[in-house]
């Protein structure tokens, strides 16, 4: 800094602006990627408010208003639907990152790089696991006739269940097949942030006398912070999606216990792929990023009033 | 503005995480159907070959599609100037693909399949073909005269061009060879419910560690009995009784619904169905080749099963949309209109194509007898030959012009037309139900149809309280309007005929 400043205004000026030039030049890429992966396809959110025709395309179809929302307020299944993708994402959202936190912070205590490797790939391997594959993984356990629960309840007396056939079961065998199959993954980008915490921090904490308890509170938490509002924000934008793999295949389909299984995204799925009126597929699609983008702004705004530092924008 | 910066680049990092696991995750699936069609080189000039994709659907993986490809290349393109260039899709991604390659003009001729031919026009995807058809051949005109079209045809105009099938079906039990001699079944014996009861009671005694009755297709016992959709095959509104009826009923409320799940629930409850119904995967093939299950519920015309017995307890009968349900069109947004009706008029009409497309290479895909059938090559089936579509006769275009499977028997093509014309038809034959007046209901209605008739049809569930609770759903969903529209405009569509 005392270099620069040393320099005259202009001079500095000048410098400043190649270096920004450079830099701007390094973002291009990106900025041209998300340019034409992310801005340009918004035209076709046009399609969410028009009768869309094959032969026509996209500006020559009718515009038709409204009329391609209304079958998602009609059915008596809306609040269901609405209230299934909510719930299951809050519940997703909150365990996910409390386990998430917990096992970065257990990470961080782990001695031995071959320890910290061995446990960091495990963790991470049923994030890498396809839906479909899931799935069977589950089917495996939940099988009535051969299926390890089943057998298991069976050798102490019990009688077989039908896990397939009754929704009671369901929201916690979602809450259980997403932690397992998720926390890997948040975990490892918390450890990320963990290991960059400033050491001296701890040895301070050391020298003050505080235990591997408060060290966390004190030291890990208040340092993860930042990190955990980001993704916890990210998370809430998006609220009104749901991950269309675990609902739509894990249940194998089974229409039973749909009033538990189907969020917006499945709904859409089956009632659409029946009638390929991409109309109506783009209008719940452009009601969740909408419905995402003011929940995104609300929390952000919510962050920004308790603590100004640590929000997104 | 540090701090903003530092947090952008957080953001920045997180997403850029995010993308690379996507990115490794998701790529490499569908690369190979759709974009084939650049590679093969596009003649120009001097002899004016045109390019024509074709997109078929198909069960089997079909390693060596592209030598049969080029076979029918070598062909067509000396004898009409046309490259086929053929996709072959599995049924099971036929609707999320084929409705992709709808959207712009990479595909020209196309199946229309599993999703009804008027939703496909109502949506502006096909070309009408009235006057490619009426400038067609006579050898395509006598193939299908222009009576024959109107299940194909929409607001009277021409869509699409069905293709050679059974457009009918008798509903009954196949059984385990062996197993019917035992018993004293003969292939294609009359059963009633009751002697299915009987024997399916009796099988279980005897053979206790397979089950009685299969599902056909995953997890119902069968798709569909006697009553008629209407080209609807979620069945919101039916004739029932083989479509022998002109009022148009909640299914629900069905006596042939109502008996046929009577019947699944008291099986399930008595062990000779699978538990695991729902949520199975193993066809009924499989199942009762390997001496897991011992029948199953099949609808079918004059196609054999190796190994198993047919029998008849709902006599042969056509649903409405049986012409459209699987036929061919051409793209709305197709550049080359004219050659994509020639394509059409070869895959129908030309003999040496249609073997190529229906059989495959003769030597490496099949060998022929001396009856005029063929066989797959020595150990293979149609799964591993590399080109199994002699089995999938009813998926191809045109397969009369092609050599039947053995176990079909040589008179099977001739056979098939001959059933067709005798098969008792739906009083709606021809109607196809358009959905775009009631599309809100309908759209409640499939879930509700999706949650429940599965699962009566399997017997897993009670069959009074059940029908009662999704009748209730139904009805706020708007099932009655839906029915409605569609009484209406079967009214209207049996009036003009």
């Amino acid at each position: 800094m005392a270099a620069v400043t040393a320099v005259s205004g202009k001079k500095r000026k000048r410098a400043r602006r190649k270096m920004t030039l450079v830099l701007f030049s390094m973002m291009l890429p990106g900025l041209v990627y998300l340019l034409i992966n992310n801005y340009m396809p918004m035209v076709g959110l046009l399609i969410a408010f028009k009768k869309y025709n094959y032969s026509a395309g996209i500006w020559g179809s009718e515009w038709c208003g409204f009329s391609n929302f209304t079958y998602l307020f009609k059915t008596q299944d809306a609040i269901n639907i609405v209230r299934n993708t909510i719930g299951y994402n809050l519940v997703f959202i909150l365990l996910g990152n409390v386990v998430a936190v917990a096992v970065a912070v257990m990470l961080n205590f782990l001695r031995g790089k071959m320890n910290k490797k061995i446990y960091q790939t495990v963790i991470l391997i049923p994030f890498l696991i396809s839906m479909v594959v899931v799935s069977y993984i589950v089917y495996a356990f939940l099988s009535q006739e051969s299926g390890f629960l089943n057998k298991l309840i069976e050798s102490f007396g019990g009688e077989k269940i039908s896990w397939y056939t009754q929704a009671k079961y369901w929201p916690f065998i979602f809450v259980i097949v997403n932690l397992w199959k998720g926390f890997g993954y948040s975990s490892i980008l918390y450890y990320a942030t963990v290991i960059g915490i400033d050491s001296s921090l701890y040895e301070a904490a050391t020298v003050d006398g505080a235990n591997r308890w408060k060290q966390v509170v004190h030291v890990t938490l208040p340092g993860l912070k930042g990190t955990i509002i980001t993704m916890v924000l990210l998370a809430i934008g998006r609220m009104f999606y749901s991950d269309f793999g675990l609902f739509y295949q894990v249940p194998m389909r089974s229409g039973l216990i749909s009033s538990v299984t189907d969020t917006i995204d499945v709904f859409v799925y089956k009632g659409l792929t029946q009638l390929n009126d991409i109309g109506r597929a783009s209008a719940a699609g452009f009601l969740q990023s909408v419905m995402g983008f003011l929940l995104v702004l609300t929390a952000n705004y919510i962050v920004r009033k308790i603590d100004e530092e640590n929000a997104l924008f | 503005m540090k701090k903003v910066i530092k947090k952008v680049a957080a953001l920045i990092s997180v997403l850029a995480i995010v993308t690379s696991f996507v990115a490794c995750g998701g790529s490499g699936s569908n690369a190979g159907n759709a974009s084939k069609g650049q590679a093969t080189g596009k003649t120009e000039g001097t002899d004016k070959i045109t390019d024509v994709n074709v997109c078929i659907p198909t069960v089997y993986d079909l390693q060596d599609a592209q030598k049969v490809e080029d076979a029918i290349n070598k062909i067509t393109e000396e004898r009409y100037g046309i490259h086929m260039i053929l996709s072959f899709v599995a049924t099971g991604n036929w609707q999320q693909q084929s409705n992709l390659l709808l959207t712009g003009s990479e595909v020209d001729v196309i199946a229309s399949f599993i999703t009804p031919l008027s939703t496909y026009v109502k949506n502006g995807q096909f070309l009408a073909l009235d006057d490619y058809y009426n400038n067609a051949s006579d050898a395509f005109k006598a193939l299908w005269p222009i009576e024959e079209l109107k299940g194909t045809s929409i607001d009277g105009k021409i869509y699409a061009i069905p293709n050679l099938r059974n457009y009918g079906n008798y509903f009954g039990l196949n059984i385990d060879e062996e197993i019917a001699a035992e018993f004293g079944i003969q292939d294609g014996q009359k059963l009633t419910m009751e002697d299915i009861d009987q024997f399916l009671r009796g099988a279980h005694e005897k053979y206790p560690d397979r089950y009685a009755l299969a599902p056909q297709g995953g997890t119902t016992l069968i798709g569909q009995w006697s009553w008629d959709g209407l080209g609807d095959e979620k069945y919101l509104g039916v004739l029932p009784d083989c479509g022998q009826t002109t009022t148009v009923q909640n299914l629900f409320d069905t006596d042939d619904f109502r008996e046929f799940c009577t019947w699944a629930r008291k099986w399930y409850q008595d062990g000779l169905i699978m538990q695991d119904i729902l949520s199975n995967t193993q066809p009924w093939q499989t199942l009762i080749g390997s001496k897991k299950a011992v029948s199953c519920f099949d609808n079918y015309a004059v196609n054999k099963v190796p190994g198993m017995i047919r029998t008849i307890v709902v006599d042969a009968w056509s649903a409405s949309n049986s012409y459209a349900a699987l036929s061919y069109a051409v793209n709305a947004n197709t550049k080359v209109p004219e050659a994509a009706w020639k394509a059409m008029e070869i895959l129908y009409t030309d003999q040496d194509v249609s073997i190529l497309l229906n059989d495959g290479i003769e030597g490496t895909h099949y060998v022929k007898n001396s009856d005029g059938t063929i066989s797959f090559p020595e150990g293979k089936t149609a799964a591993d030959c590399g080109y199994g579509m002699a089995d999938l006769y009813w998926v191809t275009p045109y397969s009369g012009n092609a050599y039947p499977l053995d176990v079909n028997g040589s008179s099977f093509f001739g056979d098939l037309k001959e059933f067709n014309q005798k098969t008792m038809k739906s009083q709606g034959f021809g109607f196809s139900f358009d959905t775009s007046s009631v599309v809100d209901q309908y759209t409640a209605c499939i879930n509700i149809m999706d949650k429940y008739y599965g699962a009566l049809m399997a017997g897993t569930v009670d069959v009074d309280s059940t029908i009662e609770q999704a009748n209730k759903e139904f009805e706020a969903a708007g099932l009655n309007d839906i029915i409605a529209a569609k009484q209406q405009q079967l009214d209207a569509y049996l009036g003009k005929n």
